[in-house]
């Protein structure tokens, strides 16, 4: 059965009609060619299809694209304003958080999720927001520090107290 | 790095930017205008007849465009680049080998219609009694998995150095372990995927997130009986490898099914196809014994494999062949045998994982190492320095030692680990503390495997803006060889690494060579970029001399600008040499050409004797690990691991210490927590929910190091160093897990389940001695290998959580 | 999947006549965290999926005179998140911490986590020691059924055709009373517990009262393990004590197959998990 939806994406209104078994994972790869969502598992447990859902991280493979009617998604493909990385974007860049890259997009977002809740994260909050996320590559280390560093750098100097976020 | 402007900077990978964006295409995210969905129809039965299959109902299904079996394949079997054992075929005819055996496949409209097809096609099935395990597969009277082959032997390999028997002879001491390294994943996060489409001329187009493109293709022109020349390749972005991006079925099953529907078809693996259809690492039983003085000289070792092939062949027999000698050239052992059994068992094919058959025979080797080293009483990072291989030395199987860094990785090893004060010093509590060490040694790029030839070639072209692209055949498996290569070629050129591109590889266009595997990038495909940039140097040094007046052997390149040495100011832009180049030749783009041909240095080895200087050069390592056992819970925690590496030379620091990382994450996973647990044949964890990969949290502290031997025959004197990273990591573990309760746990993974067992039947012996020095005279002292504890108790019921 | 109809409702009233309409092969969606998976493997005949998030009386999370109220959409971050929860049953946060990763927690539910009858479903061992009860409603009415008699097995519950969990009734432990949960998986984060206990003990003058022990996961159904408790009521527990009734726990067990992990080695750790959890109720009521 096909249903009619609306859902903003990164900022943009889409109206489609889709069948009610599509998942939001399927929907935003295949109906709006969103595919910097990855589909790792799409059983809930790696992580790489996370996007936000009115902020909050979800696995977009366990969300049927008509359970998000009305409501708002943010993808990786809506993070960068322009060809202004956001920070946790240009901190996995600048650590070398990145190696295949396929977890990159889920992970970036759990990043800036967790700091919109919880701007100075320590190291074992950073470790549990991203424990939903499988990376075979690069044994997470340099993404926990690029976490940090961004962390660090939304501070922007105007903690030059010291304080640079709680330690564990 | 003195002396370079790229080299040994931790330059961001170049592709980065287009990664953390989401705009980076992977193989898995290729579309193709008006493409139908495939999906595999797989064997529910380990080992039966077919007797019918009946597609008519699915057939019927709207949606459905086409179904393939056996009737549209090839009847001739094939196998992979390199080895001989033809067993596979697109699809099982007459009979299926393994739960996964592809029976048929489906091409329909959208995937869940194929979906749909694939339950409605009814495949009738005679069940025939299975092998399961490599042991029982070898007994008189086994069912045979392959009866045309007469027996359950797919590969059997002899071979000795010296003579081990009169070494054993000699020995004051040997120690004999039966060890046991199980069925694991690589885990890759994006699964396998292909997208196909054929041309009018009859060509095939496959897009591929793959590793070798050049060497599928050789395979899947068999598989699917035409010409190589008719297929095309086209390598997207892997979303990781690990060995396991060598070979899938579904790419030439897609093809199948696009020529049937002429239609571009893609085709992606589920996470489960992964589990239960892939190629995961090759299980061994190895028996290893090591004969020595009890002053710690060792004069022999031998080794017995019998590995656990699976239903069919694929590298299996290369991979042993590596499992059986190649840490041979870890230390100064004269006398070695070697003997290895692969077998054929109604299971998942096996293929290659990092490591490549190192890592299970390491697992055995660093193992039994410490085991000699506690029966002579003697410090088993003592025992390794003292017979460390070095610099220069030529093994008893040929391979030249052009560098090793052997001894320095562990003493900054141990150095770092603090292993002098905190060894055997196990404590009292309920939580024993402990610290290990192992090594080991790798090779880049492997002349045994593709006998055909070794090295690679590339060519570089440099644009009118003065920007270049790469092309290699030597893929990135987001390991970050594209950005090695464009900082190799930028460091030699002289330009900005971010003026150079390097394309991914295409059949139609890129060089002909063998891909990334055996650690092959770095070595083999640096060099060959190196000379293809020495060559476009070149051409530009010949240009900016002319323009500046000066001597070509005075042209300086940084920067993207060519200057007169001493003389900054007399310079001319990259750009503009390349321009003038073009110009000069009605619009040719400068072309450097390059191949690394290292036949002077190594060799195909012996057939039979297997010996030969398989590679250009060798990485070693160190590691240390550092454990705390929980007596009560048999849970092992991972305190912290060092890891210090020889690579040759460091190209990029970030890059580097990101693969050592995520080496030992693997490690760690396959000494600790994972395995594919199978019952008659069916794997049971199917998932990751069940199959433990580790995650952030579960991590241990890391430290790690870098020693620069800087190899004469390497690109900058760079080695390998995605593969060897994960060998040391699981007999590290074993060895600190010893060092803290005493128990030597023969068989991966170590769950707290064994360890649990193993404490309290050492509780309920006698306690001996840990370090217990063997008198002379008495050499034979045997260690019998544990039985597993028995699993039957309490009344199971059949339900599965 | 297959194919199927989907609807939201927007009340209870809605919601249960829709059930009700659409007859055996309708299913409530609430976080799909788990139906999803039931339905990509094509395990779960269904031809209708009502999502229930819509109905506000589903939510919440409120204090009703010596219990709390938890609608069933409450998500296990909004359970760990939530200081009410934190101040009068601290052991359902706990729980929920230990289940899965963020994500998962942000869209799955209590009422999904009681419907679906896993062995292994965290919440529900100590929801039983606690005592809970479901609201259950239906377009012929509401009832109330404690969640030990709710349970039924492996993915069955006593639940009638057409009804809604409501919300679950959780009793707030007295000031001398506390529970407390431990669980072992085969894997430090986000692994799929292989046994659980959870322990409800409450204390007069240094005392054991009244206990209630119940073990999840190891068996299809979570299993209250009376001998042990009356073993622990009237003594004062010390870890010898909690030893004692641990080993009683595990005898006559019927463990279920877990791939994972032996037998032995489950009820083993089952007996660790009641000693834990036995001797944290203990220290928390002591406090
Ligand atoms: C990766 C992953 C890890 C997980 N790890 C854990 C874990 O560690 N521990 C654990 O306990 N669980 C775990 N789960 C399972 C799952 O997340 C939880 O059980 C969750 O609480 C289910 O809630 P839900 O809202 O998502 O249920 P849904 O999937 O929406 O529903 C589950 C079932 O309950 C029914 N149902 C739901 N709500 C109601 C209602 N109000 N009234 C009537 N019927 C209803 C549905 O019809 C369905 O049959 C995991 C799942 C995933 C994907």
């Amino acid at each position: 059965m096909r249903y009619e939806i609306t859902v903003k994406v990164n900022g943009e209104d889409y109206e489609a009609y889709i069948p009610a078994r599509r998942t939001l994972l399927d929907f935003l790869r295949d109906d709006l060619g969103l595919r910097g969502t990855k589909k790792g598992c799409d059983e809930g447990d790696c992580g790489s299809c996370v996007v936000l859902l009115d902020g909050t991280p979800v696995n977009s493979c366990m969300v049927l694209a008509v359970e998000v009617n009305g409501r708002e998604v943010t993808t990786i493909e809506g993070l960068a304003k322009g060809d202004e990385l956001h920070l946790v974007q240009r901190a996995f860049v600048e650590q070398g958080a990145i190696q295949c890259g396929y977890c990159t997009p889920g992970m970036v977002l759990a990043g800036k999720a967790l700091l919109d809740v919880n701007p100075h994260p320590t190291t074992t909050e950073i470790k549990e927001a991203i424990s939903g996320h499988l990376c075979r590559c690069t044994g997470y280390g340099a993404i926990v520090e690029a976490i940090q560093a961004a962390a660090e750098s939304m501070d922007g100097g105007q903690r030059a107290s010291g304080k640079t976020g709680r330690s564990d | 790095m003195a002396g370079f402007n790229i080299i040994g900077k931790g330059v961001p990978l170049i592709d980065a930017r287009e990664k953390v964006t989401g705009k980076l295409e992977y193989g898995t995210d290729m579309v193709l205008p008006g493409m139908l969905h495939g999906k595999v129809l797989r064997s529910p039965l380990p080992h039966a007849r077919v007797l019918s299959i009946d597609v008519s109902k699915a057939l019927r299904l709207s949606g459905v465009r086409a179904i393939a079996t056996a009737a549209d394949a090839p009847t001739a079997p094939f196998t992979v680049p390199g080895q001989t054992l033809d067993d596979e075929l697109l699809f099982a005819r007459d009979k299926v080998r393994f739960i996964g055996d592809e029976v048929a496949a489906v091409a329909a409209a959208d995937l869940d219609t194929a979906e749909e097809a694939i339950s409605l096609i009814e495949v009738e099935y005679e069940p025939l009694p299975g092998v399961f395990d490599p042991e029982d597969a070898l007994k008189e009277g086994a069912p045979l998995v392959h009866e045309e082959h007469g027996s359950n032997i797919a590969n059997r390999q002899k071979f000795g150095r010296g003579d081990f028997d009169a070494a054993l002879a000699r020995a004051d001491v040997v120690y004999e372990g039966r060890f046991v390294t199980s069925l694991v994943h690589q885990g890759y996060l994006e699964p396998h995927g292909v997208v196909a489409s054929w041309d009018s001329s009859g060509r095939v187009t496959l897009y591929l997130p793959i590793q070798t493109p050049v060497m599928v293709r050789m395979s899947y022109a068999r598989a699917l009986g035409i010409s190589e020349d008719r297929i095309r390749v086209i390598q997207y972005p892997l979303g990781g490898g690990f060995g396991g991006k060598q070979e899938c079925k579904i790419h030439p099953i897609c093809a199948l099914l696009a020529k049937k529907t002429e239609k571009p078809v893609r085709m992606a693996n589920t996470r489960r196809d992964e589990f239960i259809a892939s190629l995961p690492r090759l299980p061994m039983i190895i028996n290893m014994k090591i004969a020595g003085s009890s002053d710690g000289t060792l004069l022999g070792k031998s080794i017995r494999i019998i590995a656990d092939n699976g239903a069919y062949t694929n590298y299996a027999p290369a991979i042993m062949y590596s499992a059986l000698m190649r840490h041979d050239n870890l230390y100064r052992i004269p006398n070695l045998l070697a003997e290895g059994l692969l077998v054929y068992t109604n299971k998942i094919p096996t293929g290659p994982f990092r490591g490549f058959g190192n890592t299970q025979a390491h697992f055995a080797f660093e193992s039994a190492i410490d085991m000699f080293a506690a029966k002579i009483g003697m410090d088993p990072a003592e025992l390794r320095l003292k017979n460390a291989r070095q610099k220069g030395d030529v093994t008893p199987h040929g391979w030249k030692l052009g560098s090793c860094g052997l001894s320095e990785c562990i003493q900054e090893a141990m150095n770092d680990a603090g292993w002098k004060e905190k060894r055997g010093n196990a404590g009292t509590g309920r939580k024993r503390h402990g610290i290990g060490i192992a090594c080991c040694l790798h090779v880049s790029g492997n002349r045994a495997v593709m006998p055909a030839f070794d090295g690679s070639s590339s060519y570089i072209r440099i644009n009118q803006a003065g920007k270049a692209l790469v092309f290699t055949s030597e893929t990135d498996l987001g390991q970050g060889a594209r950005t090695t290569f464009a900082q190799i070629a930028a460091e030699r050129i002289g330009l900005r690494v971010e003026d150079v591109n390097v394309a991914l590889v295409d059949t139609d266009t890129s060089p002909h060579g063998w891909g990334t595997w055996g650690d092959r990038a770095t070595t083999l495909g640096g060099n060959a970029v190196l000379a293809a940039a020495e060559d476009a140097r070149r051409q530009l040094v010949e240009i900016a001399a002319a323009k500046l007046e000066a001597n070509p052997q005075d042209i300086v390149g940084e920067n993207g600008r060519l200057y007169v040495a001493g003389a900054p100011n007399r310079s001319i832009m990259i750009a503009e040499a390349a321009k003038a180049f073009s110009y000069s030749k009605s619009g040719a783009i400068l072309t450097g050409q390059g191949s690394y041909v290292p036949d002077d240095i190594v060799s195909v080895p012996d057939p039979v004797n297997k010996y030969g200087n398989v590679s250009v050069a060798y990485p070693f390592a160190a590691q240390v690990a550092e454990v705390e056992v929980d007596l009560d819970t048999g849970e092992v925690n991972i305190l912290r691991l060092t890891a210090v590496h020889d690579l040759g030379r460091i190209i990029n620091p970030k890059g580097a210490r990101g693969q050592v990382i995520g080496a030992v994450a693997q490690g760690i996973g396959f000494a600790m927590t994972e395995e594919m647990k199978t019952e008659n044949g069916k794997v049971l964890n199917a998932s990751f929910k069940r199959y433990d990969v580790l995650r952030a949290p579960d991590m241990p502290e890391m430290s790690v190091g870098f020693v620069e031997t800087v190899d004469p025959n390497g690109p900058y004197g760079a080695k390998g160093l995605g593969e060897p990273a994960l060998n040391p990591t699981a007999p590290a573990i074993a060895n600190a897990i010893y060092d803290a309760v005493g128990i030597r746990f023969h068989e991966l993974p170590i769950t707290p389940e064994k360890v649990l067992a193993a404490l309290r039947r050492k509780g309920r012996r006698t306690q001996q001695p840990r370090h217990c020095r063997a008198p002379r005279g008495q050499p034979l002292h045997r260690e019998i290998p544990p039985q597993q504890h028995p699993l039957q108790a309490g009344r199971p019921q059949p339900h599965r959580l | 999947m297959r194919d199927f109809e989907y609807c939201r409702p927007q009340s209870l009233k809605e919601a249960v006549t829709v059930l009700a309409e659409k007859g055996k092969g309708a299913y409530p969606l609430a976080g799909g965290t788990d139906i999803l998976i039931e339905l990509k493997r094509r395990r779960l005949p269904a031809s209708c999926l009502v999502d229930i998030k819509a109905i506000p009386e589903l939510r919440g999370i409120e204090r009703e005179g010596d219990a709390l109220r938890i609608g069933a959409l409450t998500t296990h971050s909004e359970l760990l998140g939530s200081s009410l929860i934190q101040e009068t049953v601290p052991v359902i946060a706990h729980a929920a911490r230990q289940m899965a990763f963020p994500e998962i927690r942000n869209r799955g539910t209590i009422g999904g986590n009681i419907c679906n009858a896993y062995p292994a479903a965290d919440l529900v061992p100590p929801l039983i020691a606690l005592g809970s009860s479901v609201l259950l409603a239906s377009a012929s009415g509401q009832r109330e059924v404690g969640v030990a008699e709710f349970v039924l097995g492996s993915r069955q519950i006593a639940i009638l055709p057409g009804e809604v969990l409501v919300a679950v009734k959780v009793p707030v432990p007295v000031s001398n009373a506390a529970c407390a949960y431990a669980r072992a998986s085969t894997r430090k984060t986000g692994g799929i517990a292989a046994t659980s206990a959870a322990a409800y003990l409450s204390a007069d003058g240094g005392v054991c009262r009244q206990a209630r022990i119940v073990l999840g996961a190891i068996e299809a159904k979570p299993r209250f393990v009376a001998e042990a408790a009356g073993y622990l009521e009237g003594t004062s527990i010390s870890e010898d004590v909690a030893k004692a009734a641990a080993k009683m726990s595990v005898s006559g067990l019927s463990p279920i197959v877990d791939p994972r992990l032996s037998v032995q080695y489950r009820s083993y750790m089952t007996e660790l998990m009641v000693r834990q959890a036995v001797l944290e109720a203990w220290a928390e009521v002591n406090r």
